[in-house]
């Protein structure tokens, strides 16, 4: 998976960056909490430079979805 | 890693991503934190608890109008009610709370809902904003000691709308700031938390060619720098030159790092008609064709501060690399490229926070520049003995008072290599100490034959039964080197022997990292180790001799006087 995205993560989830795979998701990761999922868009979009639609907001909810989502 | 540092939130939005960057500007400076938030609706109810809630590092206290209510900013908006509420909440923290705590400006409404038409008969929200403001400011300046102030005002001005709001998550989750105006209010709380830990930076080192003004003084010469205010790119050069003075005018050293010939920057400094830095304004200067790594630790060496004190500006990203490389502990910051970015470049960074500022920071760089003579008064003595004599030293002991109080939390805050326990009291500690009878708090005031240091040392003591156990016995590091700590201890027994006849002292040394030359302080002060593990970072004393006879000594090269 894309080492910056892992790197964000990590720092936002409070996790070792080995404990985040392509399919860490609000389902399996019990710290990606709804104030978790706020910051990692605030923090993934500062990484990345760029800025999610509001129809994408409630689906960023997966490395997956972030993955299609920044196309990386 | 220092362990972790604790803050608390108490806020009425939601305010959880500010901790991503809050740990992002800490991890600068080798320190770890931890964040508990408050309830979202339960600000009212724990400033209230704040008496007797567990002890912070910081409490901050982040109250804001967005969240208000539902129509804030709206022409059904009752701002007065509104203000009302938050001063009610900020008043009752301040009351309430022990540690240090961080209040906070608000902002007014983006958009006026009346148009900017003046309703008569009726205030508009932006007076009613702005008095309730002046208000909060006045509040924490009642206890500047312990009470900071972050200018929202501020950052939004810096920020912009885009980058102060998010109207996604303001209107979805009660977030109302944007990942920009988060960063820097986690830079103030960050500097806020540093100053507290004794983690400041107190020096300023720059490159010249390309920094303090556009060109190289070698090749382009006197006439072809760029630093004039009529022109580009000079005037952003003039503008930073003025903000560096604003940072000397606060008692930030000034120090020069440069590869060029001493003579051609001199000649800039004090002859050049824009060049608005002068060479009084400098504490120290290495302008050679060394290497810029062992320049800036000489320049450290010379002041007699931590490399964790200065701050390198360069334009160079050979050069910030190379330092950041050798010296990590120094804090680099190069030039921007874009020329117009060099404005504000010191002020956007924050670096040299300091929640106040006192008579002694003012005076502080001319006492550099004093000890430049010194030193120079040193090298022409020679002889070591001789020279502690030469400079008439004269120590002055007296009990503190509440006057003394800022300057006391900022030495307890500050001073790192002699400090022999470095415990770092906040203001509530040091006044209620100042009100105990069983306590002695002391400060040591200094002067000599080129000047006066004021204010440079901070003993605290405990009356223990028919004995004494010293908490506290520090001395800045610009009073060094002169036996003027021996003294200071001297002074010490004696209060201690004439307030409370005691029989005994009992004193500690606590290694910090950065006090190991005070590792042996107390044995040449008279006192008995008691242990006998040398390896140990902690290690007990005991007087031997009686306090009186201790009492009684006279130290050596200084001039004690005890009130």
């Amino acid at each position: 998976m894309n080492e910056q995205l892992r790197k964000v993560m990590a720092e936002v989830l409070e996790l070792d960056p080995d404990a985040i795979n392509e399919n860490t998701s609000v389902g399996n990761q019990p710290k990606w909490d709804s104030l978790r999922h706020m910051s990692l868009i605030f923090a993934i979009e500062e990484g990345f430079g760029v800025r999610f639609e509001d129809d994408q907001l409630p689906e960023l909810t997966s490395v997956a979805a972030y993955a299609r989502a920044l196309g990386c | 890693m220092i362990a972790g540092l604790r803050v608390r939130f108490i806020r009425n939005f939601t305010l959880e991503p500010v901790s991503t960057w809050l740990s992002r500007e800490l991890a600068g400076a080798g320190l770890s934190v931890s964040c508990k938030f408050g309830d979202y609706a339960g600000a009212p109810n724990e400033v209230a608890m704040l008496a007797d809630a567990e002890h912070m590092d910081l409490t901050v206290v982040a109250l804001g109008l967005e969240m208000s209510s539902p129509d804030f900013g709206h022409a059904t908006w009752d701002a007065e009610a509104s203000c009302e509420r938050l001063l009610l909440l900020a008043r009752t923290a301040v009351a309430n709370s022990h540690g240090p705590l961080l209040l906070n400006a608000v902002l007014p409404p983006l958009h006026s809902a009346s148009g900017g038409a003046v309703i008569p008969g009726r205030a508009a929200p932006e007076a009613v904003v702005d008095a309730l403001n002046l208000a909060l400011r006045e509040l924490a300046a009642t206890d500047p000691a312990r009470v900071a102030f972050a200018d929202w005002g501020a950052y939004a001005r810096q920020l912009g709308e885009t980058g102060t709001y998010d109207q996604r998550f303001w209107r979805s989750s009660a977030a109302p700031f944007a990942p920009p105006f988060l960063a820097r209010y986690a830079r103030d709380i960050a500097a806020v938390l540093r100053v507290n830990a004794g983690r400041v930076h107190k020096c300023l080192v720059l490159d010249c060619d390309n920094t303090l003004w556009g060109g190289i003084v070698g090749e382009d010469g006197l006439d072809g720098i760029r630093l004039s205010e009529d022109s580009l790119p000079g005037a952003y050069y003039r503008e930073f030159q003025r903000s560096v003075l604003d940072l000397h005018a606060r008692g930030v050293a000034i120090a020069l790092c440069s590869k060029n010939n001493e003579a051609d920057v001199f000649k800039v400094l004090d002859s050049h008609p824009d060049c608005l830095l002068r060479r009084e304004h400098l504490s120290a200067w290495r302008i050679d064709w060394e290497d810029k790594s062992a320049s800036i630790a000489s320049i450290a060496a010379q002041l007699n501060i931590g490399l964790d004190a200065l701050v390198f500006v360069d334009d160079s990203a050979l050069e910030c690399e190379l330092v950041a490389r050798v010296l990590p502990q120094v804090r680099v910051l190069m030039m921007p490229a874009i020329s117009s970015q060099i404005v504000g470049l010191l002020e956007r960074n924050n670096l040299f926070e300091a929640l106040v500022v006192t008579d002694t920071d003012r005076a502080r760089t001319a006492t550099y520049r004093q000890n430049n003579e010194r030193q120079r008064f040193s090298a022409e003595i020679g002889d070591l003995a001789e020279y502690k004599r030469g400079l008439v030293t004269e120590l002055r002991i007296r009990t503190a008072t509440a006057v003394d109080l800022v300057r006391v939390v900022q030495l307890l805050q500050r001073t790192n290599q002699f400090n022999l326990t470095s415990r770092r009291h906040d203001a509530d500690a040091v006044r209620a100490m100042l009100g105990d009878p069983d306590v002695l708090v002391l400060c040591a005031e200094l002067r000599d034959r080129f000047g006066d240091l004021g204010l440079i040392g901070v003993a605290i003591a405990r009356r223990d039964r028919d004995g004494a156990r010293i908490d506290t016995l520090l001395m800045s590091c610009r009073a060094l080197g002169r036996d003027a700590e021996l003294a200071f201890a001297i002074g010490l027994y004696r209060k201690i022997h004439d307030d409370w006849r005691a029989e005994w002292i009992e004193a500690e040394y606590l290694a910090s990292g950065k006090n190991a030359q005070a590792a042996d302080f107390w044995t040449r002060a008279g006192l008995r180790r008691l242990d006998s593990d040398m390896a140990v970072a902690t290690a007990q004393y005991r007087s031997d001799r009686s306090l009186a006879e201790l009492a009684q000594t006279n130290p050596d090269y200084v001039t004690l006087l005890v009130d």
